[in-house]
């Protein structure tokens, strides 16, 4: 991923499975319109879920995906998740 | 094209004048729904479409060649671009909980109207505004905190004034809703053993997540659903059998064990229950909201509630007060919540990739949560209005058996029936469904009627109705271990302050000792609203929301203020009208929860009314608790008077020329993302 993307939060691989997606379907407007949504809707997923904040983790540290890994992925983030106000 | 636009906008501007006319004149026949969907959808339009363009454009000038703290300070970690609907998922997700859902189900005594008039009108042009103003401030100010901005815009006073708001907030919502889930779960083996397994659910998923699958939480949180889902099927089983008894609790029990579970979920590391919980019912929330969206839609039910009931008078016996001002603080988070400027002010400036993403993501997120209101409004006023009172009122106002409630509920031309109840509970697998007070059983009620009439029919109205409940407790459960360690952090903070240890995140003895302070201080007021023969829900429900509006209060405060010192003072009336009206309700609201002369309402009358009684030491401690709801509500309209008046010295300061407008933004650096922006 190109730091500064206007996309921020996808992950190498997601960035990959979308350019497959609008080359095969991008003929189609509607499919085409139908496959950006459902980019969208998984980048969100995957935002609120922190998946691509791990993803950017490895990217910055230039780890692997492992079990060490992400219990340091999930310490770093310990402190910010604990204080993470969740409305009433 | 231009004039199509026009007709465009002047049919949704009819359309919408039409539905709320309906609402609003509708009397003697019952109304469909989609009435209330309809002049919701077409005042959101309108109101995105027409206010927050102006208030973007006059008010805040949003400036989209001005970098934002997230690509001046690009981390990968906080500080981080994002797209805008990723943002606004994220921000929804955040200020998404219960409250929406509870408030306009204990407003609904009130009638329809009411609730409904104020999640619209209150959200286009307060909450909106508030969320969208704060988010905007905090990004021009490098991501700052409210209290931040309170201290550096206002002063020091203000600062510490927000600190204690938001301590005071934190307590008693965690005391109110921990209040909730156990009038929930009391007698209800179903329940008890469903909510009971998203303990052990989400510990799974900790470990599945750091050592058999690490990171991969999407995955996991589908399997946790899953899991979840069998737990409802699995509670039904329970409830038939003969471990029913073992998970049949009462009120004391059930608020030993999630006193016990809070302080837990404190002190444990995050990875193991908070982070899989919080997963989890985020991803819960989000589907089970979108299925009921399109639930009320498809089933369009019609609203068995009346517009306006004769509890509008102040004799409610779901909550005792009048129409003005207690419906305007019963529902916060639908219309106006101060708890969203800490989100606002929180995690979401740092992702915001250009200035005029804001108003999609701050005015845009509180219309769809304004929406989740509209809903918890059509959930419970598809009720039978006798159900309904049956269900919400607390033995003390209705009688002290069922016999009793009944009786009174009908006399007040609200028919129910013994049998009626009786066929309810079984149909839902419950003993018995009288005195469920706060709110979530009758929600739960109402959306299992909406989705028995959608998908399944009336034989799977009980799995619905359990559905529904884990889907509340779920969200409570995790506002409670949440909160509790933010609030946790936040007396460590504090506490850093007098001796450097107490301040360190990691030492365990400062660890647990605040957690300890933390549940100690929530579990106390839960203790009162169990022992409140009242239901507990009449006390704290309009504490909370007191605190909660006099949080916003605050909050606009922050904001005129640096309108105000922007030199845009001719519109400082876009966030001094709201500011206004809340404090007139809480000011209001407060006066009558101290000094109303009628017990059930004043806090002070009640201590009075029960002091006449034999000198036990239960009566003892019910006066001193009486007298400590009256002080904090009172400690707190002190504390906000005092913000107010600074903020007022401020800007008569600013506008008589005595002090030069300025206010303390980051400077100006121009974007690199010039043509994106463009």
């Amino acid at each position: 991923m190109r730091s500064g993307d206007p996309v921020i939060g996808t992950s190498t691989h997601t960035v990959g499975r979308e350019s497959w997606t609008t080359a095969a379907l991008g003929c189609v407007p509607v499919v085409r319109w139908c496959a950006a949504l459902f980019q969208t809707v998984r980048t969100t997923l995957r935002e609120i879920f922190d998946e691509n904040a791990y993803d950017r983790y490895l990217q910055r540290t230039r780890e692997a995906r492992s079990v060490e890994s992400y219990r340091e992925f999930m310490r770093e983030r310990e402190a910010g998740l604990a204080k993470c106000p969740r409305c009433c | 094209m231009r004039i199509a636009k026009i007709l465009i906008w002047l049919g949704i501007a009819a359309l919408g004048a039409l539905a709320l006319a309906t609402i609003a004149w509708s009397r003697k026949e019952s109304i469909s729904a989609l009435w209330l969907v309809t002049a919701a959808l077409c005042s959101y339009a309108l109101g995105y479409r027409f206010y927050s363009k102006f208030v973007a454009a006059k008010v805040l000038a949003l400036d989209a060649m001005r970098a934002t703290p997230a690509e001046r300070l690009e981390n990968g970690r906080d500080f981080v671009r994002t797209n805008k609907w990723v943002v606004f998922g994220h921000h929804f997700a955040a200020i998404a909980g219960p409250g929406p859902l509870l408030g306009p189900v204990l407003a609904a005594q009130f009638g329809y109207l009411p609730g409904t008039l104020w999640i619209i009108v209150g959200a286009v042009f307060a909450g909106c505004v508030q969320d969208f103003v704060i988010l905007l401030f905090s990004v021009r100010r490098d991501g700052k905190s409210l209290g931040q901005m309170a201290r550096d815009e206002i002063g020091k006073t203000a600062g510490v004034v927000s600190f204690v708001a938001v301590i005071s907030i934190i307590i008693v919502l965690l005391a109110v809703v921990a209040l909730v889930i156990v009038n929930a779960l009391r007698s209800s083996p179903w329940g008890a053993f469903t909510i009971g397994m998203t303990i052990p659910i989400a510990l799974l998923m900790g470990v599945y997540l750091r050592y058999v699958r690490p990171g991969r939480v999407m995955e996991a949180s589908a399997l946790g659903f899953l899991l979840v889902v069998l737990g409802i099927f699995g509670g039904q089983w329970v409830s038939h059998s003969s471990a029913a008894s073992f998970f049949t609790l009462g009120v004391t029990t059930l608020a030993v064990l999630i006193i016990a579970y809070s302080f837990a979920a404190s002190a444990l590391p995050v990875w193991l229950l908070l982070a899989p919980r919080d997963y989890l019912s985020t991803f819960v929330k989000l589907g089970t909201i979108a299925i009921l969206v399109v639930g009320i839609i498809l089933v369009h039910p019609h609203l068995q509630m009346p517009a306006l009931t004769r509890f509008v008078d102040g004799t409610g016996p779901v909550f005792a007060g009048n129409l003005f001002p207690f419906a305007f603080i019963t529902i916060a988070c639908g219309a106006i919540s101060g708890f969203h400027s800490l989100i606002s002010s929180g995690t979401t400036p740092k992702l915001i990739a250009c200035e005029k993403q804001t108003r999609m993501v701050g005015y845009g997120a509180m219309l769809a949560e304004s929406f989740v209101g509209i809903m918890a409004v059509i959930a419970a006023c598809t009720l039978l209005p006798g159900t309904y009172f049956a269900v919400n009122s607390g033995p003390g106002m209705v009688g002290g058996s069922p016999a009793a409630a009944v009786a009174t509920i009908s006399q007040w031309g609200f028919p129910v029936t013994m049998n009626d109840m009786n066929a309810m509970a079984d149909a839902v697998g419950e003993k018995t469904l009288f005195f469920r007070t706060g709110g979530a059983p009758a929600f739960a009620l109402g959306m299992a009627k909406i989705f028995s009439d959608s998908l399944g029919g009336k034989a799977v109205m009980a799995i619905w109705y359990h559905f529904a409940i884990m889907f509340e407790a779920l969200f409570i459960l995790t506002v409670l271990d949440a909160g509790t360690r933010v609030g946790r952090f936040m007396l460590q903070d504090a506490l850093g302050h007098i001796w450097k240890p107490l301040g360190r995140t990691s030492w365990y003895p400062s660890i647990v000792a605040c957690s300890a302070l933390m549940v100690g201080a929530w579990g106390y007021f839960l203790w009162q609203g169990i022992r409140d023969p009242l239901g507990g829900i009449n006390s704290l429900w309009p504490l909370f929301g007191i605190c909660n509006q006099l949080l916003a209060a605050v909050a606009l405060c922050v904001a005129t203020t640096i309108i105000v010192k922007m030199g845009r003072a001719r519109y400082m009336w876009v966030t001094l009208g709201p500011l206004g009206w809340l404090v007139a309700v809480t000011f209001t609201a407060s006066w009558h929860k101290i000094f109303n002369p009628n017990p059930l309402i004043g806090f002070l009358a009640h201590a009075h009314q029960i002091a006449g009684g034999p000198a036990t030491a239960d009566l003892q401690r019910r006066i001193f608790n009486d007298r400590l709801d009256a002080a904090v509500a009172g400690l707190l309209v002190v504390l906000v008077t005092v913000i107010v008046i600074e903020s007022v010295v401020q800007w008569v300061s600013v506008i008589s020329g005595r002090k030069k407008a300025a206010c303390n933004e980051t400077p100006f650096v121009p974007t690199q993302y010039a043509e994106e922006a463009l």
